[in-house]
């Protein structure tokens, strides 16, 4: 860690200016990183995005209730949800790889231990509470763990990341559901637990903390370029930051942004399949949609975050939240097999783009300080829409047998989240580009 | 204007972000509380269906045996739902 003062170079955000004598791209770690995060989020999350294909194996073997089983998902959600703040410090304080090591021992027992649950609270216990845990404790850290490695075209690293997250849903269920058929709901969780350990385990061992460990310059950084913000792991240095972000605005904003942004497509994402099904098309089809919806996603969220770091990260931001929030107004209108299908392509380009810029903001508000508790806090509003946008077609529908006004809140919340973010601060500078200087914070922005 | 409510603060927190949580939590609650009172309505309609072979009119004045039977039917959550949300 360097202990010289900022420059004025630092109170710019870092531009994407070509590195390594005018190349974009060469080769370097970063990309390993990259490559083993993305692993990581399909891996460690392919159980919640699966989750569906256990619902009806679970309610055969125990005679459970849907909405039993389903809860188990949402306990999983808000578990997540909240200790989502908390990893994202422990990755800060004790460094994103042995975060992973403990987010994957407990994600590997959580699994083993829903393969033997007999009882309803067991389900919850297991699936919800330790499983969700573990995914926030190694999967949040990931993702300010990768921004470490790049000093330049970070959008390129994030929109790889970024990309993963739709590929999985598309992958995951198909898989899952052909081991249900093959092994048993209780040998799939077995064998994932299992599966997990060995690629985890690789991934982990591959895995390095910042640049400085295998002696490299973070990617994108120019021949003779000082790299002040050294990226060793600092107690002190995070827990100032910490300290200074927290006054900001932007740290609560972009949090609540992240919410709405997934309660205007957890409705949609949970609730299309009873949409589609109301409507008379068979199940099997309707999850077809879905996973279309997830395919092309994947375009969306690899162009996001480049796209954010080259055009504007708060006007392409706005982009996507609009158009995640105005195409689902098509649903009101949307009843044939072919609507679906075209519904599906236009709101995974929207759903696609709506997360893809965070990080991108981040870098562009806090520079190269310590991201992980804003990233947390971030995925603690994500996970609460998440959770939220979840439960409300449900309780909609209980009440007047029909998802209209979720579908209403869904474009609303996007909507909301546009604005919010048209009147979020300027990135043209560092919020706080003193922050080690100064011990004592004071309030503003 | 974006720069003057980008200043607003309560509370040490920005307005923004104070308006998403206070419509979200009223949102919650008030969903919570409709949804308690359709799950009582609809024990009390099959209740009184069950005992008098019509429904009942939940809201009659002085009808304490309907009240009795709702309130012993009433989930915990339920409870609070409706205890907590002020229009339900």
């Amino acid at each position: 860690m360097s202990d010289s003062p900022p420059t004025d170079s630092d109170r710019t955000p870092p531009s994407d200016a070509p590195s390594k004598g005018g190349s974009t791209f060469y080769w370097h770690y970063a990309w390993v990183i990259v490559a083993i995060a993305a692993i990581m989020q399909m891996v460690g999350a392919s159980i919640r995005m699966a989750f569906g294909v256990f619902i009806e194996p679970l309610s055969q073997t125990f005679q459970w209730d849907q909405g039993d089983i389903t809860l188990a998902y949402g306990i999983n959600s808000v578990v997540s949800a909240i200790a989502s703040p908390a990893a994202g410090w422990v990755g800060d304080r004790i460094g994103v790889r042995k975060a992973m090591a403990i987010g994957a021992l407990m994600f590997i027992a959580g699994m083993a231990i829903t393969g033997v649950i007999q009882e309803l609270w067991q389900f919850y216990v297991a699936f919800g509470v330790i499983l969700g845990t573990a995914q926030a404790i190694f999967l949040v850290p990931l993702l300010p763990g990768v921004m470490r490695w790049y000093r330049r075209q970070l959008g390129w690293g994030m929109g790889i990341l970024m990309a993963s997250w739709g590929v999985g849903p598309a992958i995951a269920a198909p898989i899952m559901g052909l081991m249900i058929v093959h092994l048993g709901w209780q040998g799939t969780f077995w064998v994932t637990a299992a599966g997990s350990a060995v690629i985890m385990a690789i991934l982990i061992y591959l895995y390095k903390d910042s640049p400085a460990d295998i002696g490299v310059e973070p990617y994108g950084t120019l021949p003779g370029e000082s790299f002040k913000i050294e990226i060793v792991i600092d107690k002190v240095k995070a827990s100032n930051f910490a300290s200074h972000m927290k006054k900001t605005s932007a740290y609560y904003n972009m949090s609540s942004i992240h919410f709405l942004g997934c309660v205007g497509h957890a409705v949609i994402l949970v609730y299309l399949i009873p949409i589609a099904v109301q409507e008379g098309i068979d199940l099997v089809a309707a999850a077809t949609i879905l996973a279309v919806m997830a395919a092309v996603s994947v375009p969306s969220r690899f162009a996001v975050p480049v796209l954010a770091e080259k055009v504007g990260v708060r006007a392409i931001m706005a982009i996507f939240y609009f158009l995640q929030g105005v195409t689902v107004i098509l649903l009101f209108w949307t009843h044939e097999h072919w609507m679906f299908y075209l519904f599906a392509v236009v709101f995974g380009v929207g759903y696609g783009g709506e997360s893809g810029g965070f990080p991108i903001l981040n870098r562009k508000y806090y520079g190269h300080a310590p991201q992980g508790s804003p990233y947390g806090f971030q995925m603690l509003g994500a996970g609460l829409g998440m959770a939220l946008g979840g439960w409300i077609g449900g309780v909609i529908f209980d009440i007047t047998n029909g998802y209209g006004w979720a579908l209403v809140i869904s474009v609303v919340a996007s909507i909301a989240g546009m604005v919010s973010i048209m009147l979020l601060e300027p990135t043209d500078e560092l919020i706080i580009p003193d922050w080690e200087l100064d011990a004592s914070p004071s309030i503003g922005h | 204007m974006a720069v003057q409510l980008r200043g607003i603060t309560v509370l040490g927190l920005p307005i923004q972000f104070l308006a998403v949580a206070i419509v979200s939590a009223a949102l919650f609650v008030y969903l919570s509380g409709w949804a308690a009172l359709a799950r009582v309505e609809a024990r009390s309609d099959s209740y009184h269906a069950a005992a008098f072979g019509e429904p009942a009119l939940r809201s009659r004045p002085g009808d304490d045996t309907v009240v009795a039977g709702i309130d012993t039917e009433e989930q915990p959550w339920e409870r609070v739902a409706l205890f907590v949300c002020p229009l339900h």
